[in-house]
């Protein structure tokens, strides 16, 4: 006998609803790693010009090299550039926001998979609320998200070769 | 002294972009919104160049732009869309609006004082 509040599933409606899930796993952790990725990236660049500007700082402090040295020079153009790397923060800081907005879809979809088990709804309208992996889609503010979501459910990704400077 | 609004609704972009900005001898303005930079524009501001980033909450940078081009201000203004987004049809988009020009971030800093040396001549 069925626990209380518990019944037999429509395994083809279980089956829905765990196939739309699948390939939003694999999405939402192919954006996980390039998240990493991009965090990774930029992490070297902001080591690379440290270094660059820690050594540059020490032969000026050492004395090694005048006010009018190319050192100096050097010293405000490696501050410059580490002023520039921080903008991955902002390119991070999106790619996380999505994650997050799919992880919500994932959590409702688990929802909606209870309540159905449970008895609160039907199968029909397990099915009807059923997301979309490629919804997430519509929400993408650039190439390499597209890229990781392409790469995760197989599909074909049309090249972006635009240049990233583009005066009209 | 050339002034320059910058629209993100990234803090850290903001920070950043003022720093280099100001190093290279221009004046900065910064909003988080675009509703917060049309007031600005409104109220007396007159930038000689703006960069506007696209994907912002309640307005975004498009909407920004067909609005600002509407002020007396902001109608002969150049300006740079500097974005995270490279879709073709985004920057079709943002052209049609008045756009001068498109960035796909990060821009290392050089480049984009070079970009902004050929849109403001003489600065």
């Amino acid at each position: 006998m069925d626990a209380p509040g518990t019944r037999h599933v429509d395994a083809a409606a279980v089956a829905t609803v765990v196939a739309a899930l699948l390939p939003y796993c694999d999405v939402l952790h192919a954006h996980m790693n390039d998240v990493a990725a991009v965090s990774t990236e930029a992490a070297r660049a902001i080591i690379d010009q440290a270094e660059r500007l820690g050594a540059t700082a020490t032969r000026v402090a050492a004395g090694h090299v005048g006010p009018d040295d190319a050192n100096v020079q050097a010293l405000a153009e490696h501050s410059t550039a580490l002023l520039g790397v921080v903008q991955f923060e902002d390119i991070t800081v999106q790619m996380v926001s999505h994650i997050r907005d799919g992880l919500s879809g994932l959590r409702t979809q688990l929802g909606h998979l209870y309540d159905y088990a449970t008895g609160a709804i039907d199968a029909g309208t397990i099915r009807s609320r059923v997301a979309r992996v490629d919804d997430l889609a519509t929400g993408y503010v650039m190439q390499s998200q597209r890229a990781a979501h392409a790469a995760a459910t197989g599909t074909e990704l049309a090249e972006d070769q635009a240049a990233p400077v583009e005066l009209f | 002294m050339k002034m320059i609004l910058l629209v993100d609704d990234s803090p850290t972009i903001l920070m950043s972009l003022k720093a280099v900005l100001g190093k290279a001898g221009y004046g900065v303005e910064t909003a988080s919104r675009g509703q917060e930079a049309l007031d600005k524009v409104k109220a007396s501001l007159k930038p000689n160049l703006i960069i506007c980033d696209l994907n912002m909450p309640q307005m975004d940078g498009i909407t920004f732009i067909k609005q600002v081009r509407q002020m007396p201000a902001g109608r002969f203004a150049p300006i740079l869309m500097l974005t995270t987004e490279t879709e073709a049809s985004k920057r079709a988009e943002a052209k049609a609006a008045g756009a001068t020009g498109w960035l796909v971030k990060p821009v290392p800093p050089d480049q984009l004082l070079g970009v902004i040396k050929q849109v403001l001549p003489g600065s």
